[in-house]
């Protein structure tokens, strides 16, 4: 069973083509990791799946739901971690929370139930009444990640979760996702950060160009050596400090 | 610890750190039901929630001033069409109703993107993440349009109409519809320009047309209402009903003109043109609707890749001062907010001056060059924020040296077009209105001292009162935020307008009064002399005030102020 089953997805913004035919098979339960380059099309692609920005061509489901051409009921079965976290500055955690469930049209004696564990799980407890334009960036990524999980989602997409994120609050996050996998839910998300990864994927794609180059099991893409080896080989990195920068020091 | 008890929590509780995956979706029908008034009232809750907060960050008094200036605008509209609808002669009865009726209405559409944009509930990309249907998302955002200070202010002056137009007649229905209607097509229209030009702004072409085309209608719909006072005021019955014909072609003008044929008791056409006016309201908020809900799968990264510029790095910068000068220069024509600044400041700049025409088209004095000039004064006010706008990268000059005077005079040079361009188009327009060219080239002339005192006067200014402003792709979206120092450097733009005129005095004063002396050609050299001074002074002052003040400055400016 597919948690997510892209293909085909294409999108071009004028002549730069962002995802080139891209196909993308997540299975459910599972820790999905998709890692490339800056630029390499992580973000457009989970903007199409999660039907935020429509593709020019493909198609997509998400825990058997088709994203397009509708894709509010597919917003039902899915929990989003944008990355620009365009959030309402001027609600408290605790208000967002309220806000967004009543907005799902959650009871409000539940809405109030899940916002306070989710608030205290998460370590915002006694931030709660604190407008959420006077949180560090932990503090915004924990109350996004909160409204995320709200209404249980069945698919949990991060962009960059633990971009700017200090150990403490990382490994909050990272608790709160093992037991929302531990439940049954699957998880995908971007990442360039290879150790991060490689520790909690079980799967793993790596995009270069818009497209898929490897995709598979964590182990198998790695092969036995280090992933972010892998990945560089993927990608077509290289090392060009050789000899520069002799001014330095 | 935290850790610990997302484990221990009872996955059947439903309990939130890691809540049991939700059971399968509904149908869309499901989705799709009922709920408007559900949706209505927590679009509702969610503005006067944050109007609340927001007096809980310390702004009571912008609030204050905010509800004060809408309270006396909504008494003042109410009082005007109160009094209008019972004016004896029929000519201001009409007037009153259509033009004032299509003011306040093109002005509820025009003004906010003028000032900056909306506030965020009235920005759908917040709620893209939610399952709602297009009629709920309408509703949450109607909810949150029709619950502000401004909303409830326009809605007391529409309540004006009834008291002026109604009659104990056939046609009092209408009178009394009418304000409904009036307001809700002010809503539907404003909101649907508002997202029609956010959408134009995700592209690049578009954002700059859209940025044209919002300017250019600003200033002929502004054009025009300055006509007609004085036509009023000269008794010239042509030439208002000429401008009360015209202005009531358009749907803005359909409610007056209902009010017009109820107060004459003629219920079928009354009835027929507020139909006529709550059918464009309907359709405007239905293409609200649509736009809105379009925006939620489009992304503002469709503006795309931006040309590589192949140029080699600030070409001919060798110094502090050559590259401080060039990177405006750049920033000038990448940065969308300078750009659609010095379109907006230009085109209404040229509009202000040709107000100076208009009102009064009866000129034989080649003097009305000079007029061209008052331009300058709505252009100038960019040049009061150098240091604000794109205070987000003033880090980057603390560490490399702090804002010295050289970089404070690049930045407020860097906004010298947005002063010179408007006055000389201004004073070419006024002169080809008037057809009088005598004086053209000596009020040119001035230009130069006028806007290096302004822009020197300017800087210093922004550096007693910067404005955190956000370099951002979408001109019209709300810039500044709601920091209260908006009031703040109003109130210095205010005090820096009367120091440049006290400047402008020696040389433009002597300029006006002796313009056919030769020796008057002296006094442009001079002011540029005494402009240049000013200049130089007043960048050196706003750079000691500054010295070792730059952590301040940087959190005085930071984005995170902004919120």
């Amino acid at each position: 069973m597919l948690a997510v089953h892209a293909f085909g997805l294409y999108k071009a913004f004028g002549a730069k083509v962002a995802v080139d035919q891209l196909t993308l098979q997540v299975p459910e339960g599972s820790f999905y990791g998709l890692v490339g380059p800056n630029g390499a099309g992580k973000t457009t692609t989970l903007r199409m799946i999660v039907g935020l920005l429509r593709p020019d061509a493909g198609t997509v489901t998400v825990a058997a739901v088709p994203t397009w051409p509708d894709p509010r009921r597919v917003k039902t079965v899915i929990g989003v971690l944008p990355d620009d976290l365009r959030l309402f500055e001027r609600l408290s955690g605790a208000e967002l929370l309220t806000y967004l469930g009543l907005m799902r049209r959650m009871p409000r004696p539940e809405v109030d139930r899940r916002r306070d564990e989710l608030l205290a799980v998460l370590g915002l407890s006694a931030d709660a009444g604190v407008l959420v334009a006077d949180y560090s960036t932990g503090m915004r990524k924990k109350v996004a990640l909160a409204a995320a999980l709200l209404h249980a989602p069945r698919v949990l997409f991060l962009d960059e979760p633990f971009e700017s994120v200090d150990p403490v609050s990382a490994h909050t996050i990272v608790d709160v996702l093992s037991a929302f996998r531990s439940r049954g839910g699957t998880v995908v998300f971007s990442s360039h950060v290879m150790d991060t990864v490689e520790r909690l994927c079980d799967h793993v794609a790596i995009i270069a160009g818009g497209r898929v180059v490897r995709a598979g099991t964590t182990a198998e893409v790695a092969a036995g050596r280090r992933l972010e080896e892998v990945f560089i080989e993927s990608v077509g990195g290289t090392t060009s400090a050789n000899g520069a920068l002799d001014w330095l020091g | 610890m935290t850790g610990t008890s997302a484990h221990d929590t009872d996955a059947a509780s439903g309990g939130a750190a890691g809540p049991a995956p939700a059971a399968e979706p509904g149908p869309l029908a499901e989705l799709d039901g009922g709920g408007w008034w559900y949706f209505f009232v927590l679009g509702v809750r969610l503005r006067w929630r944050l109007v609340r907060n927001r007096l809980r960050k310390g702004g009571i008094v912008l609030f204050a001033v905010s509800v004060a200036v809408a309270g006396a605008g909504g008494l003042i509209g109410f009082i005007s069409f109160a009094a209008g609808g019972r004016a004896f002669d029929d000519l201001w009865r009409e007037a009153a109703a259509v033009t004032g009726v299509g003011s306040l209405l093109i002005g509820w559409i025009v003004l906010p993107l003028m000032s900056g944009g909306a506030d965020e509930t009235l920005d759908p990309t917040r709620l893209a993440l939610v399952p709602l249907s297009r009629r709920q998302l309408a509703a949450t955002m109607i909810g949150g349009a029709v619950s502000g200070p401004a909303t409830l202010a326009v809605l007391l002056a529409c309540c004006g109409l009834a008291v002026g137009y109604g009659r104990w007649n056939a046609a009092l229905p209408v009178a009394v519809l009418a304000v409904p209607v009036t307001f809700l097509l002010g809503l539907g229209v404003s909101r649907l320009v508002a997202a029609l030009l956010a959408l134009a702004t995700r592209s690049r072409g578009g954002r700059d047309v859209a940025v044209v085309i919002a300017t250019l209608t600003f200033a002929a719909v502004w054009l025009g209402t300055q006509a007609i006072g004085p036509a009023l005021e000269r008794s010239d019955r042509t030439t208002v009903r000429r401008l009360i014909d015209v202005l009531s072609w358009p749907p803005t003008g359909w409610p007056g003109r209902a009010l017009i044929e109820a107060v004459e008791g003629r219920a079928l056409p009354a009835a027929l043109w507020l139909a006529g006016a709550a059918v464009a309201a309907g359709l405007a908020l239905v293409g609200w609707a649509r736009v809105t809900a379009r925006m939620l799968h489009t992304s503002d990264r469709v503006i795309g890749e931006r040309a590589a510029d192949d140029r080699a790095p600030l070409a001919g910068a060798t110094t502090e001062w050559q590259a401080a000068i060039i990177r405006e220069r750049r920033y000038l024509w990448r940065s969308p907010g300078r750009r659609a600044q010095l379109v907006m400041t230009t085109i209404m700049g040229v509009g202000f001056s040709l107000v100076q025409v208009v009102r009064d088209p009866d000129h034989t004095d080649p003097r009305i060059a000079f007029a061209g000039l008052v331009g300058m004064v709505f252009a100038i006010g960019p040049s009061f924020n150098v240091v604000g706008f794109d205070a987000g990268s003033l880090w980057l000059e603390d560490l490399t040296g702090g804002l010295s005077a050289t970089r404070i005079r690049a930045r407020a040079l860097g906004w010298s077009l947005h002063a010179v361009l408007p006055g000389v188009l201004g004073a070419v327009a006024v002169s080809a209105v008037a057809g009088l060219w005598g004086d053209t080239l000596l009020a040119i002339a001035c230009i130069p001292g006028l806007a290096l005192g302004g822009l020197g006067v300017g800087a210093f200014c922004s550096c007693v009162a910067p404005l955190p402003t956000v370099d951002g792709d979408n001109p019209f979206a709300w810039r500044s935020g709601m920091t209260g120092k908006g009031l703040t450097q109003a109130l210095w733009f205010f005090v820096g307008l009367v120091v440049m005129a006290i400047i402008a005095v020696p040389s433009l004063i002597p300029a006006i009064v002796f313009d056919d002396r030769p020796w008057v050609w002296a006094l442009p050299v001079a002011g540029a002399a005494l402009g240049t001074v000013v200049f130089l002074g007043a960048t050196r002052l706003a750079a000691r005030r500054l010295a070792s003040r730059g952590p301040d400055l940087i959190a005085d400016v930071s984005v995170r102020a902004l919120t």
